[in-house]
């Protein structure tokens, strides 16, 4: 039992940061329709600037700004390249041109920082003791830093014009231009959101783990993991999504093997998407047998 | 910020000698004769990058030092450096082209072992030398005609740590390695090497080193009740076991291979890198090493290579290093002919490179052996915050 809620407790960083990511897939997919696979590079990349700075004895409100901007500057140009250049209707080209701008963006980490990773300056964590459990204070913190941003975002979304006129346009690209909105303006906003999250989790996660030019890859795919756990619309289910993930993938290193992390992850994804298709198709086969039966 | 020990840029005179040992005549002007072309495939960017890029970054400087020290036997160097991606079709690839490039001469690579062992076939049906910076035992034992090897081997670096173990009265071990090849090879080493030293294993945790954390593996290790763990990981999985070492509360010993060494992993392990101790090589402890040490010059020759602020050459720069020192002291004594280069290399002995002294024979494709490893620690040390500290 008390392994089992030190297994809870470490996984609940990393989800956090894992909903972040989902977070911006979110975002940007229900208003342009585009999986933008660079979301993890986003993060990577504020993480490695955050990192930079907080070494660099910048401080932590300046180093979370660099982040932020890092996040921004590389989302917007995502966004020129993916939607600009590739055209908006065409999903499947403007996929491919995120997964470019993925590499571009791992390349110009390579290149600004070099192979060496980073790690925040040392200090001792603040850990708290409970019985034989260790709670580093900083996933608590990483892990309520997540839900203020979460909330931040859905009272934005449910509370001002501008965040109706993003769900307008997700929910109906038409309809919302033929209402004056903005469609055009309201998908950059997306991804300056997307961008807005990064920065956040990339801040987060460079308190907790290590940055690395090519930590991005491994991070789109489970962030992208925990948006589809979520269903790909929601931004509070994929921040749920993430959350699950971190605690699974937690739980398999600690009762399975590390090496089976990331294998049964996906194993667990497909299970979770298929289950529904497969309750879906026992239900219209069974009639369908009856009638040849009665035939 | 862990300040750097500094080191004094030194003069670079007579460090031609120092990297291509005596008999290569420098002759002021190079204009004249066609250039000597060296090959290396390595792994610029991919997965062993992390290996590849401090080695090319020290080639790239060695070559350019040659020839502005008037190159060798008035010969120019041209490299001809191919990034292979971690890729082994494309270092398979890269390494065919440049073989058949009649000029080259000899060619330098790759960085892992994968990329290296997809090579070293090519190298021998082609007949041209390759030099390998990659440590896997498979590469040179047995040793393969137009093959050679290195880095200290696997099964030496794990050998001094079990040494040093065995002095410490460790009974109980868990061991940590990185899900690819050099983590599972090292595995099998890791293996052999406890038996060897009467030492039990009592958890393996095979690790991806790229993941956020370990917290999970280490609050399971914690549990098996061992005296020490042991890492053989990629980066930065040392720093990734520290971390969640230091999240769990745990103060058990450490121990961990070369990949270890670097500012990043004391960072992450903060004022516990002084339970860490590191088996590396002189280079990454460079003012630690004695002026009397063979590996003294080499190594402060190629650090007066680069800017005195920024980077400096590690122990992959080092490998790199001494693979071109060795080619090029070859090319020196045997002129441009690719069979002549190879049985130059087989026979050269007391090779001082900067990590250790090579010594190759028919038998012995792997040049250097233990003499050169080095234990570490961190350490804080008053005025200059973390640092290392020679254990051994």
């Amino acid at each position: 039992m008390e392994s089992f809620v030190q297994y809870l407790v470490n996984g609940l960083a990393v989800g956090g940061v894992y909903s972040l990511i989902a977070i911006g897939y979110v975002v940007v997919f229900r208003v342009v329709r585009i999986v933008n696979i660079a979301q993890g590079d986003l993060l990577a990349a504020a993480t490695l600037v955050f990192l930079w700075l907080m070494n660099a004895q910048a401080g932590l409100p300046a180093a979370i700004a660099g982040a932020v901007i890092t996040a921004l500057i590389a989302s917007l140009f995502v966004e020129r390249i993916a939607v600009t250049a590739g055209t908006a209707y065409d999903e499947l080209r403007a996929f491919l041109l995120t997964l470019a701008a993925s590499q571009l963006i791992q390349g110009a980490m390579l290149l600004l920082f070099g192979t060496q990773y980073l790690t925040m300056p040392a200090s001792s964590p603040p850990i708290i003791v409970v019985g034989n459990i260790h709670v580093n204070g900083i996933y608590l913190l990483v892990t309520a830093l997540v839900i203020v941003a979460l909330i931040g975002l859905v009272l934005f979304l449910e509370r001002t014009p501008v965040g109706w006129a993003m769900l307008a346009t997700a929910d109906d690209p038409l309809a919302a231009r033929l209402c004056a909105v903005p469609i055009r303006r309201m998908g950059i906003l997306a991804f300056a959101i997307a961008a807005l999250v990064a920065g956040i989790g990339g801040a987060a996660y460079g308190a907790v783990a290590i940055g690395s030019w090519n930590a991005g890859t491994t991070l789109s795919t489970a962030g992208f993991a925990a948006a589809v756990l979520g269903g790909m619309t929601s931004p509070s289910r994929a921040a749920i999504g993430g959350f699950i993930l971190g605690i699974l993938q937690a739980l398999v290193s600690g009762y399975m093997a590390s090496y089976l992390q990331d294998p049964l992850t996906f194993v667990f994804l497909v299970v979770v998407l298929l289950l529904p298709a497969v309750a879906r198709g026992l239900r219209r086969r069974r009639p369908r047998r009856a009638a040849a039966v009665a035939a | 910020m862990i300040p750097r020990p500094s080191i004094r840029p030194l003069a670079i005179t007579g460090a031609a000698v120092a990297l291509t040992i005596a008999g290569t005549t420098a002759i002021p002007s190079a204009q004249g004769n066609a250039p000597y072309v060296i090959g290396a495939v390595l792994s610029e960017s991919g997965e062993g990058a992390n290996f590849g890029q401090p080695s090319a970054d020290a080639i790239r400087r060695l070559v350019e030092y040659t020839n502005s020290h008037g190159g060798v036997k008035g010969h120019k160097i041209e490299l001809k450096l191919q990034d292979d991606g971690g890729n082994t079709q494309q270092a398979r690839a890269a390494f065919s082209q440049l073989a058949d490039d009649k000029n080259v001469v000899g060619i330098i690579g790759s960085s892992a072992s994968p990329a290296s062992l997809a090579i070293a076939p090519v190298a021998d049906e082609k007949k041209i030398v390759d030099l390998t910076l990659a440590s896997s035992p498979r590469l040179s034992n047995p040793p393969r005609p137009y093959v050679f090897q290195f880095p200290v081997p696997t099964a030496l670096r794990a050998k001094a740590l079990f040494d040093e173990m065995k002095r410490r009265k460790v009974a109980k071990i868990a061991v940590f390695v990185s899900i690819d090849d050099y983590g599972q090879v090292s595995q099998k080493i890791l293996e052999d090497g406890a038996k060897a030293a009467g030492i039990a294993i009592a958890d393996t945790e095979r690790f991806n080193p790229a993941a956020p954390n370990v917290d999970s593996e280490i609050t399971r290790a914690k549990g098996a009740g061992v005296d020490a763990f042991i890492v053989f990981s990629q980066d930065p999985g040392s720093a990734l076991v520290a971390k969640a070492m230091v999240n769990q509360g745990v103060t058990t010993p450490a121990y961990a291979d070369s990949p270890a060494v670097n500012e990043g992993f004391l960072r992450a392990a903060g004022a516990s890198s002084s339970r860490w101790i590191i088996v590396t090589t002189n280079i990454d402890v460079a003012d630690l090493v004695p002026k009397n040490d063979p590996s003294y010059k080499p190594i402060h020759t190629l650090m007066g290579l680069y800017p005195a602020k920024g980077p400096k050459p590690n122990h992959f720069s080092g490998t790199g290093a001494d693979a071109y020192g060795v080619l090029i002291a070859a090319l020196a004594k045997a002129g441009p002919d690719r069979v002549k280069i190879r049985d130059t290399i087989e026979t050269m002995k007391g090779f001082a490179g900067t990590t250790g002294t090579y010594n190759f024979s028919p038998q012995v494709h792997q040049g250097v052996g233990a003499e050169g490893l080095k234990l570490v620690s961190g350490a804080v040390v008053t005025g200059r915050g973390l640092t290392w500290k020679l254990v051994r």
